[in-house]
């Protein structure tokens, strides 16, 4: 059908311009290349005998290979898996405004972390203990909200919103009082850094694990559209059509804690792709989460990467927190579509 | 199919909306269900789909008990068109119909062809085939109304649940819905508000009461001025047409 072709061939234009993408935010940054430099630098690396991180690479070699590649690729996945959950989460709780953070989980993550920053738990978990211990407080959280849900009766969306509403609370305060206790200035400023999400640590042995968690995710979410869009029209509306929604639903929850809980352990917070990526796919494309989901994958993983770039080369010589830039492009893109007419995001 | 069931009681906490009620819907019957507002006929129709567990009492579709089907099982054998709900979502018409095809679906199947044209012609039957690539939150609710049935005769089911379907409805679509659910040949329970409606197309008229079965039977069994005084109140006239059907008038008291 000429619809579905329509859709493979943007879905090939997409990931072309993925891959144009990832081309720029290679060449970019405080030294420029051109790209039959990044060409030749690439290739160089296929026919060399050194191992990508030997110290015996040139200075081009290290910028093109152990800094920039890493990042953009980990910006790429960890954009599509903000974005996927975001759907996930809107269909989960059958609200169009909900993100990927909605249950609470930015404040668990954020209440590992200070925890982590402030007074050193979790060191024994290596370089990145932050990380992990945000890692740990996303996932505590996810299973927390999971849990209040579960009391007194079938969850259901209301019950998970305000669920994850008030462990938020408990966690935020938690992180205050900490941030009170410990009155450390420096801890104080590290985790304003944190919270504004970065990519400048990807590292190529994190990559290879994150991107299977992340792509295996995206795949069973796909596999799982017809579900999802039941999940739209609500819990009766989907028994009527021969689906129980209730273990699917805390299935999804817990898959979609874990793509954010490693997207927080890699780069920290970064907000607003995953609300606005799948509201942009479904103005162009609609709600169908057949195509819906491969769609936002893509669009995350292209806004991600360019929004890298940007960063790199918008103030000289330094770099711009990744989640400033993103608020500062998203929230007029989002107040755009909220005037546009046609739009309604189906809140009418 | 037929559906039987066997002392259906609910209750909501303390306050029971259903008290025994023992019901036998015989295949390819147009059983329609008035009764005040509150009266339980939704509270029954939702433990009939499903969404409700009765407190007690058994449900057997074709002899077969309730929680001993799946519910892909019971989603392939009855069709439901409940009553209005808003979705937050923009799906076009067609997509919300094909989702009627879901029972019949695997997770990883994709429509075909047929599920198209079974779409397709279910929309056509509710005269709104050019809707199709429509928004579905841009149509009026009668609209809405309409592609819900339109998604439950996708479902191709022998048997069909509305909970007062002519709600949106403006009076021609009242009466072309109930026509086309007339047509289906098949086993239809119908919770209905309109009792001229109920007169013309039911082939057996139950009427509730605080969750009692007042009485039932044909329509000219229970339409009857005494009957409508009892349930709702309200003093009419029955008046028998010459060609039997009849006609129900309210009085202004």
């Amino acid at each position: 059908m000429l619809k579905r072709i329509g859709y493979t061939a943007g879905g090939f234009v997409l990931i072309g311009v993925l891959a144009v993408a990832i081309l720029w935010g290679l060449s970019v940054g405080t030294v420029q290349f051109s790209l039959s430099q990044i060409f030749n630098i690439v290739m160089d690396q296929f026919s060399s005998p050194l191992a990508i991180d030997d110290p015996l690479n040139g200075p081009e070699q290290t910028i093109i290979w152990l800094l920039r590649m890493p990042r953009l690729l980990m910006a790429a996945i960890i954009g599509a898996g903000l974005a996927v959950s975001g759907v996930i989460m809107q269909a989960i709780v059958k609200n169009p405004l909900a993100d990927p953070y909605i249950l609470g989980i930015s404040s668990g993550a954020s209440l590992g972390a200070t925890v982590a920053i402030l007074f050193g738990i979790g060191v024994m978990f290596g370089e990145n203990f932050v990380g992990v211990m945000a890692f740990i407080g996303a996932m505590a959280i996810s299973f927390g909200v999971l849990f209040i849900s579960n009391l007194g009766g079938r969850p259901n969306s209301v019950k998970l919103i305000l669920g994850g509403l008030a462990l938020s609370a408990v966690c935020s305060s938690f992180s205050s009082f900490v941030v009170y206790l410990a009155d450390d200035k420096e801890g104080i400023q590290t985790i304003t850094y944190w919270l504004m999400g970065s990519f400048a640590g990807a590292k190529w042995d994190m990559l290879p694990f994150i991107a299977v968690v992340v792509l295996v995710s995206i795949v069973f979410f796909w596999s799982q559209s017809r579900i999802l869009n039941m999940m739209l029209l609500g819990d009766e509306v989907a028994i009527t059509l021969g689906r129980d929604l209730h273990t699917y639903r805390q299935v999804y929850l817990i898959i979609s804690s874990l793509i954010i809980g490693f997207v927080v352990y890699a780069a920290g917070m970064i907000g607003f792709v995953g609300l606005l990526i799948p509201h942009l796919v479904r103005m162009t494309i609609g709600t169908n989460h057949w195509t819906l989901i491969p769609f936002s994958a893509l669009g995350g993983s292209i806004f991600l990467v360019i929004a890298d770039g940007l960063c790199r080369c918008i103030i000289p010589h330094a770099e711009l927190p990744i989640g400033i830039l993103i608020s500062l492009i998203g929230a007029p893109t989002f107040v755009y579509m909220l005037v546009r007419k046609n739009y309604g995001f189906g809140g009418e | 199919m037929n559906i039987q069931t066997n002392n259906i009681q609910v209750a909501f906490g303390s306050k029971a909306i259903l008290h025994d009620i023992s019901l036998d819907i015989r295949d390819k019957e147009f059983v329609g269900i008035i009764g005040p507002n509150g009266s339980g006929k939704s509270t029954f129709l939702k433990c009939l789909y499903r969404v409700l567990q009765p407190n007690g009492g058994k449900i057997f579709f074709d002899g077969t008990e309730l929680s001993d089907l799946s519910h892909r099982d019971t989603a392939l054998k009855m069709a439901v068109v409940a009553q209005h709900s808003t979705v937050n979502f923009d799906f076009s018409v067609l997509e919300m119909v094909l989702m009627g095809r879901s029972p019949y679906k695997g997770l990883l199947d994709r429509d075909q062809i047929d599920d198209y044209e079974i779409a397709r012609h279910a929309l056509a039957q509710v005269g709104l085939s050019d809707f199709e690539s429509r928004n579905f939150n841009t149509l009026s609710g009668g609209e809405q109304q309409r592609v819900i049935l339109a998604r439950a005769l996708a479902q191709r089911t022998e048997c069909l649940v509305l909970d007062e379907p002519t709600n949106h409805l403006d009076i021609k679509y009242q009466l072309e819905l109930m026509t086309i659910v007339k047509r289906l040949d098949a086993t239809v329970v119908s919770a209905i508000h309109d009792l001229n409606l109920a007169a013309i197309y039911c082939d057996r008229i139950i009427a509730l009461k605080d969750g009692h079965i007042v009485c039932s039977g044909t329509p000219q069994d229970v339409l009857s001025s005494d009957t409508i005084r009892h349930i709702y109140g309200v003093s009419a006239m029955v008046q028998t047409l010459p060609d039997g059907r009849l006609n129900i008038i309210y009085n202004m008291e």
